[in-house]
């Protein structure tokens, strides 16, 4: 894993290291092609492959920011060069399907940001669940294009999962990327979470009118996310959500 | 999520901890599996350890209870002692319809 400091100078790799020496050079010019990446909030990370320690670190909100290259030439330049990141958000998490997928980013991403804007655990505990309602159905229907219409009956059948295993492990699903971000936002904080899917019909998917059935399996997701946040907007076809949360007591 | 299996006469327990996701439906299939071999009437999913769940877990825990009705059996939710997870089966309305009774 590559590391920077906030001052931008030392660059230093531990843990199990990927990128070897011969791309250093490599490396510290696309810093220094993207300003972005020098942030107010702490360090950079830039893993491949991106392992769940590094998300620890996030926890400790010891990095602003976390993205997962495929490999140690991966140029990212379609990552960093994103309107969002010129933003300068509290945190970017930009993270392939097949790594997001086993990782409890809602848990990480929840407490990066409560260390960041200090509130309460109430809060965080809700911001997870909705955060985690948010990134699955980015992961699973988003980017891994496996849809309600894929489960037999209600809910997660097998067929289902089979089908998320596979995509799991198959181009172009696996390499899509999940991207998440927070800012501050007048009213509290705005966490963004962004597919590359194909987006869906956000009218009647997040028709407020529907309600739980509490004898099936599915369809909770709409209900929880609506719950727990004070406002949501989506963009891009529904491949964008943004969640708004009041940050007040 | 981890589990243990542990059977007393008419019922089996599986107790599980950490967090309970989309991501262990693998781990729920294996359950499943076992589960369906087992010559028990009741069955007991042991929440107490679990520090976090979401509404795919919900909706595998359902079609488990589907299974077990065809099966004659009962399935029982023992629910966490995290405040979370009790908040999360709350705004998923789910208690009733799966059975949850405190740890």
């Amino acid at each position: 894993m590559l590391l920077r400091n906030e001052d931008g100078l030392n660059l230093s790799y531990h843990g199990d290291v990927v990128a070897q020496t011969v791309d250093y050079e490599g490396w510290q010019q696309f810093f220094v092609r993207h300003p972005a990446l020098f942030s107010e909030k702490g360090a950079v990370a830039i893993a491949a492959p991106l392992h769940e320690k590094d998300l620890e670190h996030v926890a400790e909100a010891k990095y602003a920011m976390v993205v997962e290259a495929l490999d140690p030439h991966d140029d990212l330049s379609g990552v960093l060069g994103t309107a969002i990141l010129k933003e300068k958000p509290a945190l970017f998490l930009s993270l392939t399907t097949a790594t997001a997928f086993h990782m409890p980013l809602s848990y990480y991403a929840s407490a990066t940001l409560q260390k960041m804007f200090s509130f309460s655990e109430d809060l965080r505990q809700g911001m997870e669940f909705c955060l985690q309602e948010a990134i699955s159905n980015a992961l699973i229907h988003g980017n891994l294009a496996v849809h309600s219409a894929q489960k037999t009956g209600d809910g997660e059948s097998e067929a289902f999962f089979n089908a998320v295993q596979n995509r799991l492990v198959e181009l172009p699903w696996k390499n899509r990327r999940l991207t998440l971000a927070a800012r501050s936002i007048h009213a509290g904080l705005q966490v963004m979470i962004e597919d590359e899917g194909d987006g869906f019909d956000v009218e009647k998917v997040m028709n407020p009118s529907k309600t739980i059935d509490p004898n099936k399996p599915s369809g909770r997701s709409a209900h929880i996310i609506r719950e727990l946040t004070a406002a949501r907007h989506y963009e891009l076809g529904g491949r964008r959500l943004l969640l708004d949360f009041s940050l007040k007591a | 999520m981890n589990y243990t299996v542990d059977i007393k006469g008419e019922t089996v327990t599986i107790t599980m901890s950490g967090r309970f996701t989309f991501s262990d439906y693998q781990i729920f299939a294996n359950i499943k599996q076992e589960l369906a071999q087992m010559n028990v009437r009741n069955i007991t999913i042991d929440f107490k350890s679990v520090n976090f769940i979401d509404s795919s877990a919900i909706g595998m825990l359902m079609h488990l209870q589907d299974e077990a009705k065809g099966r004659q059996q009962v399935l029982t939710v023992r629910n966490s002692v995290s405040p979370q997870v009790d908040r999360a089966l709350d705004i998923a309305r789910i208690k009733v319809a799966l059975n949850v009774v405190k740890s």
